[in-house]
């Protein structure tokens, strides 16, 4: 596997090149570590949106032919989308090479026209409508406000109605100028090609000149803890939302591996507490589970159905004040599990691709993860206990008006 | 039958598929059947790796997919797991894994034993909650209003998932019954990407299966109100491209003419020229002879944005070029295909189920040399019948 891994630089982008002999189909991205929380800075503030309507308009050629038709029109799948902490631009297909050779000319020679924007508004704008449609956006960004007490975290991706008519070509090219830099930017490749006809590509079509990076507003304070009640029509079943954000904010990846394997003595299939929770209806088989992690923060979030959410809130902060005792035959089933779990992510191109994305976008190495993941032989279970007891927990409860 | 795929696999599959013909209340019940089976399956699953300290159950898994195909549903029992020799795990051998596969899928479900008695209520509580969960997005909701009145006069299914209203009145007893009649004894085919099966279900079935219903499609525009920030529009449009007939995959090219893509007839117009949605795609149904259309739009542009879609599709058009463009799309997701296991299984049961089949390299070829001029010919007889508007505030 390691020889099929490459990693390097060219012109001051770097990229990241998993090469997968026998696979057809081929995948690319351009990733921009640039998202919605770093819209407003310390010495800057962009209009909420504009990362996201970035995103929208990047590949608009000088004719204002639309990049995406482009190449889809070159036999590729073209998608592109926007989170709190970054940008990317995906294609994916099975000749790849000059696709991709567009996206990175587009990606460093964007083109914003007044027309062409003013035009997209009311795209976005219908896009925002959508969003709005689903019953959990409007609780969850009522949740991040609550958060991180309105600071640019907290910005719905998209915007609002008023600041996306407030965004303009110039500070759209202000924003890309400060953001869109080689060195704020990864090339992440997944497929059958080869090294050096990448090389290659990169050296004809990356820029030589290089922008300095704006300075990113990273540093929050600690929110605070708090619980959200919200109210929809059509909601059949009562949810609940439970966000526990940690004081430590950079953990290892050993520390990342214990907490893993804590929650899963908890909340895994195996598990007395989660069969408890199931059994009294607290949760449902729609309970979901996630850690995340950025440059300064990290956190774990969990959802579920409920027949009485504030209830199950309770219940969940109960466990996590007591330290739940080591299994240690549940120990290694979670080894076997963890470490299964991520070989298999090698089996299917999309998933590695999206895989390396969202780890490099927490500011993580899936290779390096890996690497430490099979060495780990005994878990401390010590250290997510405190870490889960001592987080701060915003909770939200979605109910029917 | 093995399926032999061209990359190297960290997991090991075992499939089996069976097609059968339901009614929509026998489709609720083999929906909560298949969430009995995954249930009990885990909890054994689960014991098994306790008691006899079988690791290669731990990151395994067993799901039960349900298609509905119009006349027929699909029913495909997976269990994946990981091969053993990656872990150096000695704790298994792959070739005893055939028969357990066997044994788990193959639990019957008994009214009289107090285990089935008990995961039955809770199945039925799961169940449940999905589908109102699943009805909570107003996407969903204007697809099930639209396949409703698609399918009014005819007894096809097309929505997996089963009714909720069925589920509420059905019982043990009568989920004994489905099983027993229509589960107990099908034939299965089996599929698997690694040698484990015995000899006996090494053989090709040749079900001969045919798709012989026609819908009479409804011609008319429909507005259903409900308070939803967008306007959720679903079309039918008749083109006669029916599976296995001689020009079905020109189906294919035309969709994405029409709808398939960024650079599609309805993208670039409605989306790109005019802004008046986020979203708009259109898929090829072959068993029914359609596309579906599907957008959202903002409701004082409704009927605009209907307009113009009757617009475009009277005058469907494109040129040579577009046709290339197309195809290349299409033969390039083929060739993809062989990326996926799963795909491999779908397209084999095809083959052993329905007296017509195109390998993926047959595809390929075929695709290649459809014709322009025969392309056009056909974009030229096909017709928006049906519509259905959901929603939208500002409504009329």
């Amino acid at each position: 596997m390691n020889s099929n891994y490459f990693k390097g630089e060219v012109n001051g982008l770097k990229y990241i090149h998993v090469k997968t002999p026998g696979y057809k189909q081929k995948y690319a991205a351009m990733v921009c570590f640039f998202g919605s929380k770093d819209e407003v800075g310390s010495d800057y503030v962009f209009n909420r949106g504009i990362a996201h309507f970035i995103e929208h308009k990047l590949l608009v050629r000088p004719n204002l032919e639309d990049g995406y038709k482009i190449l889809t029109d070159m036999g590729v799948y073209a998608n592109a989308a926007t989170s709190n902490n970054h940008t990317f631009y995906e294609v994916e297909g099975i000749d790849i090479i000059e696709p991709l050779r567009f996206l990175v000319d587009a990606y460093f020679h964007p083109t914003f026209v007044k027309e062409d924007i003013d035009k997209e508004k009311e795209v976005i704008k219908r896009e925002l409508n959508m969003v709005n449609d689903r019953p959990g956006s409007k609780l969850f960004y009522k949740m991040q406000e609550a958060y991180f007490n309105h600071e640019p975290i907290a910005n719905p991706i998209i915007g609002s109605i008023e600041s996306i008519d407030a965004i303009t070509s110039e500070e759209m090219y202000e924003c890309y100028n400060k953001f869109y830099t080689q060195e704020n930017s990864l090339l992440v490749l997944v497929g059958d090609i080869e090294e050096a006809e990448i090389c290659k590509l990169l050296e004809e079509v990356v820029p030589k000149d290089k922008r300095s990076l704006a300075i990113k507003n990273d540093v929050y304070s600690l929110p605070k803890k708090a619980l959200i009640e919200h109210s929809e029509s059509n909601i059949n079943i009562p949810k609940f939302f439970m966000d526990i954000r940690f004081r430590d904010p950079n953990l290892t990846n050993y520390q990342k591996i214990c907490l893993s394997a804590y929650i899963d003595q908890l909340f895994g299939e195996y598990s007395l507490t989660f069969k408890n929770l199931t059994s009294k209806r607290l949760i449902n088989k729609s309970f979901y589970l996630s850690s995340y992690s950025g440059i300064n923060y990290s956190g774990l979030s969990l959802e579920s159905e409920s027949v009485n959410p504030k209830k199950a809130l309770a219940t969940l902060e109960g466990i996590f004040a007591k330290k739940a005792s080591i299994d240690e035959e549940l120990e290694k089933i979670f080894l076997k599990r963890y470490k299964a779990s991520i070989l298999r992510i090698f089996d299917n191109n999309a998933q590695l691709f999206y895989k390396i994305i969202e780890f490099a976008a927490n500011g993580l190495d899936l290779f390096d993860f890996m690497t430490d993941l099979l060495k780990v032989e005994k878990i401390d279970f010590d250290y997510p206990y405190k870490l889960l007891k001592n987080g701060i927990y915003i909770e939200g409860i979605l109910k029917n008006c | 039958m093995i399926v032999k795929t061209k990359i190297k696999d960290h997991n090991i599959y075992l499939n089996k598929v069976a097609l059968v013909k339901l009614s929509k209340r026998e489709l609720t019940l083999l929906n909560l059947y298949a969430y009995y089976l995954e249930e009990a399956n885990d909890i054994y699953r689960t014991s098994l790796s306790f008691k006899k300290k079988l690791c290669f159950l731990y990151d395994s898994s067993f799901q039960i997919s349900i298609q509905a195909l119009g006349e027929y549903v699909r029913i495909i029992y997976s269990f994946c797991y990981l091969d053993s020799r990656f872990l150096n795990d000695e704790s298994y051998n792959n070739l005893n894994m055939f028969s357990f596969f066997e044994e788990i899928s193959s639990r019957p479900l008994l009214v009289k034993d107090h285990f089935s008695k008990r995961l039955f209520n809770s199945c039925k509580k799961d169940y449940s909650d999905d589908l109102l969960s699943t009805l909570e997005s107003p996407n969903y909701r204007a697809k099930v209003r639209f396949i409703d009145e698609l399918l009014k006069n005819s007894d096809l299914i097309l929505k997996d998932e089963g009714s909720a209203e069925d589920l509420k009145s059905i019982d043990i007893l009568e989920l004994e019954a489905f099983y027993n009649n229509k589960i107990k004894n099908l034939k299965f085919s089996y599929y698997t990407n690694y040698d484990l099966a015995p000899k006996e279900y090494k053989l090709s079935h040749n079900f001969n299966y045919e798709l012989k219903k026609r819908i009479d499609i409804p011609s008319e525009d429909l507005y259903i109100p409900n308070d939803t920030n967008e306007c959720y529009i679903n079309i039918a449009v008749e083109n006669n491209l029916f599976y296995g007939e001689e020009n079905y995959l020109y189906g294919f090219v035309l969709n994405n003419l029409l709808g398939g893509g960024m650079n599609s007839l309805l993208f670039r117009i409605i989306r790109e020229k005019y802004s008046l949605c986020y979203s708009i795609a259109s898929k090829y149904n072959s068993t029914l002879g359609v596309f579906f259309v599907s957008l959202m739009t903002d409701s004082k542009n409704r009927v605009k944005a209907i307009s113009l879609i009757k617009d475009i599709i009277t005058s469907f058009s494109f040129t040579r070029a577009e046709f290339e463009i197309a195809k290349k799309a299409l033969i390039n997701a083929f060739i993809s295909r062989d990326d996926y296991v799963f795909g491999f299984v779908v397209d084999a049961s095809i083959k052993e189920y329905f007296n017509f089949y195109l390998s993926n390299e047959e595809k390929i070829n075929l695709i290649a040399e459809l014709n322009y001029e025969k392309a056009l010919e056909l974009a030229k007889e096909v017709k928006v019948k049906l519509s259905v508007s959901y929603g939208g505030k500002e409504n009329e």
